[in-house]
């Protein structure tokens, strides 16, 4: 069966970053399952294709946590779909996330560009 | 809560199925938009997805692990947590062990004689039938009545007719009793009976005339004749009558009084012989009868009253006031019991109760113990519901266990006690036997445990929600400060345990005392030093009212003439059961069924006086009262105020509907005594105002030989048996006992009440003492600081000893008020168990309050006693 190019292209997300990522989708508003996974697909240029299998549990495990919460609702098209909204609490989550994964993308960063000649 | 746990979870089940279902759906729809055949869109959306199952499943555990390992978590911390204070372990296991126990073992007995149904199929559509009359309740059925209601009514699918009727059994070996019940074939049908050998009756046997036959218990046949199937077809001589055996019936798990009986016969071929066939006559036969189904109780009760209507009218003369009364039969069977058991399980109740408190302040305790490490939980993130939750879970394990164990405890005290209640109480409690641990019970216990797990725990659950965790950390070592410990909280326990404990003390001091009233109570009779023989005579020769007389003169002659003997004589009944209806001479007529009753019985010359009934008026009978002398009688004074008001009875006359003189007519006998009134049954069950007759002009053919001596039953009983041996060596007492034990039967119920409550109570009083020492010893504890500054600052001893016992005081007032309040509030219920008392019986109260006062403040004198003798220093020192 031939794959196609996005998923060549996969990156394996960090323990964590989906539930960031998923929160950050959700603060443009409301949405459901197939449409985080195409938001998240395509605001990263096709790079990042969120698995079903990683994508629900991830969903339903926020919702436990209380960080979003959800309805059922009509879709654009018409049809019954469970829409996520972002909770407040869900909104601090996204910031102490989001901090920390500047932080450990600033780490990393240092680490990669820093000059080894010079040390 | 499993329940609903359950549910959710099923329906979170559909709804990501739904969810998942939509995704797939708009990714199909994407491709179609992006021109792809709406077949191969499809499946290529579903492989896009990936493996629907197992996608559904992984997200599904997202909810159920967190669930289960919370629960396995909190299960393993309890357990640590319970491991770590074995001494409070202990203490709790012990006092829920108690608690729960004795809960399981009342329980179980309620749950054997008023809640399980009776082994019959349908049982809950049998009822007891009996005739009614504004006088008496339970009249037995007049033979044609009962064949008319079974002819006339369409609401029972069978009824049976019984009759008690002991026969002298002759031929094999000596002469001997035989427990018999006279039936109609509709009992074995009603009861659902099928013979173990050989048939039951048929409708033949059951015809006027017909030749007699003889079923044999099961439990005789195999005493009796050793199992011999043979016994078919053969004869036995019943009172000089020869019946033949037809069947072998097992009657040994019937619970309608009579598991006891040895054989039965046919009811039905008596209806032509007199005076059965007399409407008037009621002798001895009640009814059982099983509903149709789909008929109410209400329904067929409407019919039986009817038909009693209908009869009425046919036969104003016997049956004007006569209708029917009718009870479903198990609780016609239990209604004397069930109040009595229902008091039991309140006390008992309440003793876990008391349990509960004492636990749930062990609890507070231990958890004032554990603060640091609820702090150090706290700040790191543990949520007060969390914590609450995490102290459920412990108390909810605790209480398993003490249910665990309860059951346990009652297991052994049900296998232990069972012998020993069914000695003391088994011909008043029915049932007695069938006590067992059941589904019921386990299911109970169960609940119990749960219910108990969850009210002693909500308490530091509770507090959990107040703690605040930097609070607690700074200050570690004090106590008094946190939530945990408000002393409101366990002032409060210490008020509801002592509350709990007075409503228990009240109600068993009550039950005490009617008791002690009861047995003192003055019946008209006096049992001590009093001998009974029971006597039945076979009809051959006996069927002649010469030959009982010639016989009963003779015995009583001889019991009399023994030495140590002061006075003997021959009475039947013994006490209560045979009304008779009477008219006076010279007052206008009353219909037949009108009359009044009044209780007969019939004495020979020393009978009264051997059972100490006290003459009041007149005389007793004597030598002079023959068969053919003036009829004579003697009443009670509750007769001659009941019928002769403001007049004198004696010399006055009144007739009794048996015995009638050989015409048929109805003798004016003359009052020729008057005696005071007999109570025929303990307590305050009424007994009729009562009239005896000589024997020589009322012979029974069954009764029972007084004697009044000094010597103890086992040296006069054999002088009696041979002194009726010599007269007619067919003859024999079938039950020779002191009149004090068959006093002492009919009290057995309440002194069982009595014994199971007064333990109940003491161990009421023994949990309630030891808690409120905890509580006080512990508030005490938490002033000794305060104790030494007072000391230090000047204030004497006795000062701060009245500071301290006033703080106990004002708890256990509290707690005295209302529990007074609670038992006057609960006391309607307790009123029918009482004798003698009043519900809110003042001298009880006072006692009680007085006692547990004493209690309350030696438990809480101790421990301050204790505070003020130490050195001021020390005590603030105290930390």
């Amino acid at each position: 069966m031939p794959q196609s190019p996005s998923y060549q292209n996969r990156i394996e997300l960090l323990q964590g970053t989906l539930d960031m990522l998923i929160l950050r989708t959700l603060q443009w508003g409301a949405q459901h399952g197939y449409g985080i996974s195409q938001a998240i697909r395509i605001n990263s240029g096709d790079v990042l294709q969120v698995e079903t299998g990683s994508l629900y549990p991830a969903l339903h495990r926020l919702e436990r946590q209380g960080w979003v919460r959800s309805e059922w609702k009509l879709s654009e098209s018409n049809q019954r779909a469970k829409y996520y909204r972002i909770t407040a609490l869900g909104k601090k989550q996204l910031l102490t996330d989001q901090a920390r994964w500047q932080t450990i993308v600033d780490a990393i960063a240092a680490i990669m560009q820093a000059d080894p000649k010079r040390s | 809560m499993f329940l609903r746990w359950w549910r959710s979870a099923s329906r979170r089940k559909e709804e990501l199925d739904e969810e998942i279902q939509a995704h797939l759906r708009m990714a199909a729809e994407d491709r179609i938009d992006r021109g792809e055949a709406p077949d191969s869109a499809r499946e290529a959306a579903l492989r896009e997805f990936g493996n629907v199952a197992l996608v559904e499943d992984v997200t599904h555990d997202v909810w159920r692990r967190r669930w289960l390992e919370e629960l396995r978590y909190d299960l393993r911390f309890a357990l640590r947590t319970l491991r770590n204070n074995p001494g409070f372990t202990a203490v709790a296991l012990l006092t829920l062990t108690l608690g729960i126990g004795a809960n399981t073992a009342i329980f179980s007995v309620v749950n054997a004689v008023l809640l399980r149904p009776l082994p019959y199929p349908h049982a809950d559509r049998l009822v007891y039938l009996s005739e009614w009359t504004p006088q008496i309740r339970f009249m037995y059925i007049s033979m044609p009545d009962f064949h008319d209601w079974l002819a006339r009514n369409t609401v029972f699918e069978t009824i049976g007719g019984y009759r008690i009727a002991d026969v002298t059994l002759t031929g094999v070996g000596e002469a001997r009793r035989l427990q018999l019940r006279q039936v109609t074939p509709g009992l074995f049908a009603t009861l659902s009976a099928t013979p173990v050998l050989g048939r039951l009756l048929t409708p033949k046997d059951d015809q006027p005339g017909a030749p007699p036959v003889l079923i044999l218990s099961q439990d005789f046949w195999t005493r009796e004749l050793n199992r011999d199937p043979r016994v078919i077809n053969q004869r036995l001589n019943l009172d000089g009558e020869s019946y033949t055996i037809v069947g072998v019936v097992d009657n040994s798990h019937w619970h309608i009084g009579w598991p006891e009986v040895e054989a039965f016969s046919s009811l039905g071929r008596l209806a032509a012989t007199p005076p059965f066939p007399n409407r008037i006559d009621h002798r001895g036969i009640y009814a059982l009868a099983r509903l149709k189904p789909g008929v109410s109780f209400e329904q067929a009760r409407d019919q039986m009253w009817n038909i009693a209507g209908q009869i009425a009218h046919q036969y104003p003369q016997s049956n004007s006031s006569v209708s029917v009364n009718m009870m479903p039969l198990l609780p016609g069977l239990v209604q004397n019991v069930r109040q009595p058991l229902l008091l039991l399980m309140a006390a008992v109740v309440l003793v876990l109760l008391i349990a509960c408190v004492n636990v749930a302040n062990l609890l507070t305790s231990l958890a004032i113990v554990r603060r640091q490490e609820i702090a150090i939980r706290c700040a790191l993130g543990a949520g007060a519901a969390r914590l609450a939750r995490q102290f459920l879970c412990e108390s909810i394990l605790l209480a398993l266990m003490g249910g665990a164990a309860g059951l346990l405890v009652a297991y052994l005290s049900i296998g232990t006690a069972n012998s020993a209640l069914v000695h003391l109480a088994s011909s008043t409690i029915p049932r007695l036997n069938e006590i067992s641990i059941d589904k019921s019970v386990l299911f109970f216990t169960l609940g119990v445990s749960l219910l108990t797990g969850v009210a002693f725990g909500v308490v530091p659950a509770m507090a959990a929600y107040r703690i605040d965790p930097q609070q607690l950390l700074m200050n570690s070592g004090r106590i008094s400060t946190s939530g945990l410990s408000r002393a409101g909280v366990r002032g409060f326990l210490v008020a509801a345990q002592l509350a709990l404990s007075l409503v228990l003390l009240l109600a068993t001091g009550l039950t005490i005392k009617s008791f002690f009233l009861v047995m003192h109570q003055d019946r008209g009779f006096r049992a001590e030093g009093v001998l009974t023989a029971f006597l039945t005579f076979p009809p051959l020769p006996y069927q002649d009212d010469a030959q009982k007389r010639s016989l009963v003169e003779q015995l009583v002659e001889k019991v009399a003439g023994l030495p140590n003997v002061t006075a003997a004589g021959f009475k039947s009944p013994l006490l209560g059961d045979s009304e008779a209806m009477f008219t006076i001479e010279g007052r206008p007529a009353i219909n037949g069924g009108d009359e009044p009753f009044t209780e007969i019985s019939s004495v020979t010359p020393g009978a009264m006086e051997a059972m100490g009934i006290r003459l009041i008026q007149g005389r007793f009978f004597n030598a002079e009262d023959r068969a053919d002398s003036e009829p004579a009688c003697i009443i009670d004074d509750l007769m001659a105020a009941q019928n002769w008001p403001g007049e004198n009875a004696l010399g006055k006359h009144l007739s009794t509907e048996i015995p009638r003189s050989p015409d048929g007519q109805r003798p004016w006998r003359r009052v020729v005594g008057i005696v005071h009134h007999v109570q025929h049954y303990a307590g305050d069950w009424p007994t009729l105002a009562g009239t005896y007759l000589p024997y020589s002009q009322f012979p029974l053919s069954r009764g029972v030989a007084v004697v009044l001596s000094n010597l103890d039953q086992a040296s006069l009983e054999p002088a009696i048996r041979d002194a009726l041996h010599s007269l007619d060596p067919n003859l024999a007492f079938y039950s020779v006992q002191p009149l004090t034990s068959i006093v002492a039967e009919d009290l057995a119920g309440r002194r069982l009440v009595v014994v199971l409550l007064s333990i109940l109570a003491a161990v009421a009083l023994l949990l309630a003492t030891v808690g409120s020492y905890g509580v006080m010893a512990y508030m005490v504890s938490g002033r000794t600081h305060e104790i030494g500054v007072r000391r230090a600052l000047g204030a004497r001893p006795q000062d701060v000893l009245q500071l301290v016992l006033a703080q106990g005081l004002r708890l256990t007032l509290s707690g005295v008020a209302i529990g007074v309040l609670a038992a006057l509030a609960v006391s309607r219920f307790t009123r029918g168990l009482l004798f003698g008392v009043k519900a809110a019986d003042p001298l009880t109260f006072a006692g009680v309050v007085v006692l547990l006062m004493i209690v309350a403040m030696a438990a809480c004198y101790i421990p301050v006693r204790k505070a003020v003798g130490l050195n001021p220093l020390d005590a603030l020192r105290h930390e």
